[in-house]
Order: C-alpha cells, then structure tokens, then sequence
C-alpha cells in the first residue's frame, strides 16, 4: 500500500517539494521569488528584525502599506535562511535608512536584541507568524534622512516623531511603550 | 570550526560549519517542505529537578551520538510555549511542571556544508519537574535513540549542537546540588 499524508501520495509530495525546490533560487540580496516565498510564509513561522531608531530629533518611524496595513512603522526585515539576526539588521538599516553607499561612522550598531514577541495571525492568509526581535540604534543629532526621491505616503517615506504617531501600523502596537520609552 | 556572534541575554549564539543532518526528530516528516528556505524554530527544554537534569539520548550518524536537551520545533502558528507544553506532554507525559516564563537563552544555528542544509533558532526554557515525576523508557535501553537519563553533572559526550548550552546545564545543576533543595 502507498504511504500517504492525507491522501495524497508520498511521491506527490516529493514531486512538489522538488517544484519548490527548483523555484527556490535567491537573488542577489538572498530573496527568494514573491511566491515561493509566500507559500512559505503559509506554513512556517518568519524571523524578522525591527530596528527603532532614535535620536535628539525623535523616533525615525517608515510608511507603509501592504499587507499588514496602512500607516507609520518601526524599519525592519525579514531574515533570510543562512544569515544572522545582526547581518540582516546591518542590510536593512544600509537600504532603508542609509539607501545610498553614505558611511556614519558615529553611529553603533547594536550587538543584540532588546526584546523579541511573538507574532501569531491566524485569520491572514500568508504571513501569519512572526518571531521578531527588536534592536535599537542610537543616531546622532545631525542624522540626516534621505528620503531619496519619495513623498509622504509613498512606501518607505521615513520621518522623525517626537510622540507616538495614532496611526501606527497594528502589528507594532507591541511597540508603543518602546517608543514612548526612547521618547521621554 | 564555530564561530561565534554576540547574541540576546548576553550569551553567544553560534554557527557551525557541521555534520550532514539532524538526527532525532524528522524536521522532513513533521514539516512537508524542502528545508533549504526556511529557519526552523525549536525550544529546548532544560527539565530539573532533585535528581538532576534529564537528557536524552541521541543516536546519530551524521552528528555525533550524545546526550542533547529534549527539543521541539514550532509550528506554524504555535507560541512557543504552547510547543513547550506539547513537548513535555508527548515526550514525558508530564503535565505538572513549572515553566520559565521566558527563554532564558537564544542561539542561532547555522548548518553550512551539510545537504540538506539547515538553519535553527532555538529557545532554551527552564523547566522544574515535580519530585514524584518518574521517567518511562518504555522497552528502550541505554544506548537507544530518546533514552532517557538523570544527570547530576554535566555529562562530557553531550552532543556538539548543544554544547552551548553547557553553562545552562551548570547553573540549574547549581541549583539543584544546593543542599537541601527540595524543587
């Protein structure tokens, strides 16, 4: 008798694991294609980083809009298979907040987290669960933001808060007493 | 060769250039996808009392035998507490214990020379068995993968992708060899 999972085929699953395989390859920066890595995001829990940003001028807060909602949100990504927390930290604070090949010599990256939650969203069909770790980094006053181009509203839009914007995406509500912390 | 990367709770999180797969728990069995795009998500439950800390048995041929810490891997959707709670009951049938309420370690794994490859985020819990729990190693023998032992102290051949955990082993043994310490 055929070894099945639910009905289906032992060989099936092997067939389709080979499919996904073979649709597996990365980019350069590590990603995998939109879908396979949606599908992935289905069936097993992302590790992701956010980094919160602060400085004399306030909390440098992004604009976003997809999936997880519309409004302000702390930087982050998701870590790629292979790397580590503190690299992916490093590749998101160079393409979302430095964007060009600019050098800040005085700012210090973190060593290690200082916190980690856990996301679970059962009613969202893909990326219903997060394992996220919080870093901080400390920015000096003369930070400069180089929003490159974009405008309010436009998808990565970076800008200083002094208090804790209302409309703060809902997933990083879990933030908030972070935020206000680094506020005060 | 390890290397070593500062992590959370202070402690060191490791990579590991290793052996060809994970012995124990078939991640390809419980989890139907090719493990080359994902980070697996495992706790590991670091189970004492007055007779010790309980280790089990790990017969492996691509990694070396070895005692190893009973683990899990999350599920999609799963707290890690809840994996917790499910480990120990599936494992041990141990449903009274007293849990940390939060990791007291985290490290990375990274398996970079093997095929499959493999890449781990592992959540060390603290967990305090009642005294009367009393292991069952059913028909297994010492030397059979999952046996189950008590340990005072550390024990030498612990396998290498738990070597880390090694200064968590001493501090509950620590604990656990203060005189008069009931659980």
């Amino acid at each position: 008798m055929k070894k099945t999972i639910k009905g289906i085929e032992n060989k099936s699953i092997k067939n389709a694991i080979s499919v996904l395989d073979r649709a597996g390859f990365r980019n350069n920066d590590n990603d995998l294609p939109i879908d396979t890595f949606n599908y992935i995001s289905r069936i097993t829990p992302m590790v992701n980083v956010d980094i919160l940003i602060y400085g004399r001028n306030g909390v440098l807060l992004s604009w976003r809009d997809d999936i997880h909602g519309t409004g302000w949100h702390i930087p982050g990504g998701i870590v790629r298979y292979q790397e580590t927390l503190l690299y992916r930290v490093r590749k998101t604070f160079d393409n979302e907040i430095l964007f060009s090949n600019s050098e800040c010599p005085d700012i210090k990256l973190p060593d290690k987290p200082i916190s980690f939650t856990e996301g679970v969203h059962p009613g969202q069909k893909i990326r219903g669960h997060f394992i996220s770790f919080l870093f901080d980094i400390i920015v000096p006053s003369d930070f400069y933001i180089n929003n490159s181009g974009k405008r309010p509203k436009d998808k990565g839009y970076l800008k200083w808060f002094k208090t804790c914007p209302k409309n703060l995406i809902k997933v990083h509500h879990v933030y908030i007493k972070d935020i206000l912390r680094v506020l005060v | 060769m390890w290397k070593t990367i500062k992590s959370m709770f202070g402690c060191d999180t490791t990579m590991k250039k290793t052996p060809k797969e994970i012995k124990g728990e078939s991640i390809a069995d419980t989890i139907p996808i090719n493990n080359n795009n994902t980070i697996f998500i495992v706790v590991e439950t670091l189970i004492y009392n007055q007779n010790g800390v309980l280790l089990s048995w790990a017969k492996g041929e691509a990694l070396n035998s070895g005692w190893k810490i009973p683990s899990g891997i999350v599920r999609y959707q799963e707290s890690l507490r809840d994996r917790v709670q499910k480990t120990l009951l599936e494992k041990f049938l141990l449903l009274d214990f007293e849990c940390s309420g939060q990791p007291t370690a985290m490290h990375e794994l990274m398996f970079r020379t093997s095929k499959p490859q493999a890449h781990f985020l592992t959540f060390l819990f603290d967990v305090i068995a009642p005294k009367d729990f009393k292991i069952n190693n059913f028909d297994k023998n010492p030397g059979d993968d999952n046996y189950l032992q008590w340990f005072k102290e550390c024990p030498k051949n612990l396998i290498e992708c738990n070597t880390h955990y090694i200064k968590d082993i001493n501090r509950v043994l620590s604990i656990v060899n203060q005189q008069g310490w009931m659980g």
